[in-house]
C-alpha cells in the first residue's frame, strides 16, 4: 500500500515537473518569437529613420551648397580685376570647399543608405560601397550577378545589402585577404548570395572579437527575420565563406 | 557651322528647389543664354519642352511626380531636337549609365554645376555630349576595365556602341 502511495506521489510530481518544464519550453520559445518580431521591427526603424536622414542631408544641405556653389560663380563672374591674385586663391579655395563638403555628404548618404540600392538594386549598391573599401584598403572585390538588373522586393535587398556590407567590414577587419568575391544567384524559387574571402579564416576559439561574433549573429537574425538562413564555413588558412539563402 | 552657334541658346530650367533655379537663372543670363522657361517637377518640365521648344533642357534626376530620368525619356521623344543635360548628385556609373541611356547628352555634378554648366550647354548645344570632369576620368576607366573584363581581344570591341562613344569622349 506505502509502495503503491509513494509511486503515486512519485508518478503526479513527474507528470506536475513535465508539465512546468513543457510550459517553460513554451513560453520560451514564445519569447523567443517576440524577441525575433522585436528585433526585426527595430531593425526596420533603424533602416527608415537613416533613409529619412539621408534624404535630408540630400535635399537640405545638399541643394543649399548647389546653390552656394552657383551663387559664388555670379559673384566671381561679376567681381572686377584683382592684381593680386587674392581673390582667384579664395575663390579657388571656396569651390573647393563646396566640392568637399558635398563628397562629405555624399559618403554619410551612402553609409546611411545608398540611394543605389533603391534606384539600381542590390548589386549595383553593393558595387559602389565595394569600390570604396577597394580604393581604401587595396582588397580586390569582384561582384558577380547571374541576372543584371533583376530587382528584388526591398524586404530582400536591404537584409542582402546589410549583410553583404557586415561581411565586407569583416573581411577588411579581420580576415587578411586579398580578394573577395560577392555571388549573387537568381533561383525560381529562392536568391543565394555567397562571400568567399581567401583570407586566414577563423574557428570560434581564434575569433575573440566580440563585435565581430556579434556582427555575425546580427547577420544571421536579418536573414531568418525572412524566412531565410545563413552558412558561415571558415578554417584556419583557408578563408571564409557565407552564404544566406532567401 | 551649327545653327546654335548663330543665334543665342534658348533653356528649360528644371529643379524642384528654387534656390537652384535662381541661381542657375542669374549665372546663365551673365553667360548670354535666355532661361524660357522653369518646372519644379519632371511633369512640368516635358509640358513645357513641348510648349517652348527650347534648344537644351536643364534637367534635374531627382524630382517629385516624375523623376528627371522619366522626363528625359518624354523630353527627347516628344522633342528629338531638344538636348537634355541631367543635374545631379550622384557621381556612380549606374546613375550616368541611366541618364544617357534614357536620351541625356549631358551628365552634370550639382555641386561644380557653377563652373561647368555654361560650357556643358554650348557644348550639347553643337550636339556634342558633356560629362562632368569629375566623373569623365572615373567612367573612362571602368568602362575600359569592364572592357578587358570581357574580352581579351582589344577591350574597346567588348564594349557597346555608347560605350566605345563615351570612352572615346572621356578619354
Amino acid at each position: 500500500m506505502a509502495t503503491y502511495l509513494i509511486s503515486m506521489i512519485l508518478g503526479v510530481l513527474i507528470i506536475l515537473l513535465a508539465f512546468r518544464a513543457g510550459r517553460s519550453l513554451v513560453l520560451e520559445k514564445k519569447a523567443e518569437r517576440k524577441l525575433k518580431i522585436f528585433s526585426a521591427r527595430l531593425a526596420n526603424l533603424e533602416e527608415s529613420a537613416k533613409r529619412k536622414i539621408a534624404i535630408e542631408l540630400h535635399d537640405r544641405v545638399g541643394q543649399k551648397l548647389s546653390a552656394l556653389n552657383l551663387n559664388l560663380n555670379i559673384i566671381k563672374n561679376r567681381f572686377t580685376h584683382d592684381d593680386s591674385g587674392e581673390a582667384e586663391t579664395f575663390f579657388a579655395d571656396s569651390f573647393r570647399l563646396i566640392e568637399e563638403s558635398t563628397e562629405e555628404i555624399r559618403d554619410i548618404m551612402s553609409e546611411l543608405r545608398p540611394s543605389n540600392l533603391d534606384d539600381h538594386g542590390l548589386a549595383a549598391a553593393i558595387r559602389c560601397y565595394s569600390d570604396k573599401i577597394a580604393m581604401r584598403t587595396g582588397l580586390k572585390i569582384d561582384i558577380i550577378d547571374d541576372e543584371p538588373g533583376l530587382r528584388l522586393t526591398e524586404n530582400v535587398e536591404t537584409p542582402l545589402f546589410r549583410i553583404a556590407q557586415e561581411a565586407l567590414t569583416n573581411v577588411v577587419k579581420h580576415a587578411k585577404a586579398h580578394s573577395v568575391t560577392v555571388r549573387i544567384e537568381h533561383r525560381q524559387d529562392c536568391t543565394r548570395m555567397t562571400i568567399n574571402d581567401d583570407g586566414i579564416g577563423f574557428t570560434r576559439e581564434t575569433s575573440g572579437d566580440e563585435a565581430s561574433g556579434l556582427g555575425i549573429i546580427a547577420m544571421r537574425e536579418r536573414i531568418t527575420a525572412i524566412g531565410g538562413r545563413m552558412e558561415l564555413n571558415s578554417a584556419p588558412g583557408e578563408g571564409t565563406s557565407i552564404s544566406v539563402e532567401v | 557651322m551649327s545653327r546654335y552657334e548663330t543665334k543665342n541658346i534658348r533653356i528649360l530650367l528644371a529643379d524642384d528647389h528654387r534656390i537652384v533655379r535662381e541661381g542657375l537663372k542669374s549665372l546663365l543670363a551673365a553667360g548670354g543664354i535666355t532661361v524660357v522657361g522653369e518646372a519644379a517637377n519632371g511633369r512640368e518640365a516635358v509640358r513645357m519642352v513641348r510648349e517652348h521648344g527650347p534648344d537644351v533642357a536643364l534637367v534635374d534626376i531627382a524630382m517629385p511626380e516624375m523623376n528627371g530620368i522619366e522626363a528625359t525619356l518624354q523630353i527627347v521623344t516628344a522633342c528629338p531636337e531638344c538636348r537634355v543635360i541631367i543635374l545631379s548628385m550622384h557621381a556612380t556609373s549606374e546613375y550616368i549609365h541611366q541618364a544617357l541611356n534614357a536620351g541625356a547628352t549631358g551628365y552634370l555634378l550639382k555641386e561644380s554645376a557653377g563652373q561647368e554648366v555654361v560650357l556643358a550647354i554650348k557644348t550639347v548645344a553643337r550636339g556634342k555630349r558633356y560629362l562632368a570632369r569629375r566623373i569623365s576620368g572615373t567612367m573612362a576607366d571602368e568602362l575600359l576595365s569592364k572592357g578587358m573584363r570581357l574580352k581579351k581581344n582589344g577591350p574597346l570591341k567588348s564594349l557597346s556602341p555608347r560605350e566605345r562613344e563615351i570612352v572615346q569622349l572621356v578619354v
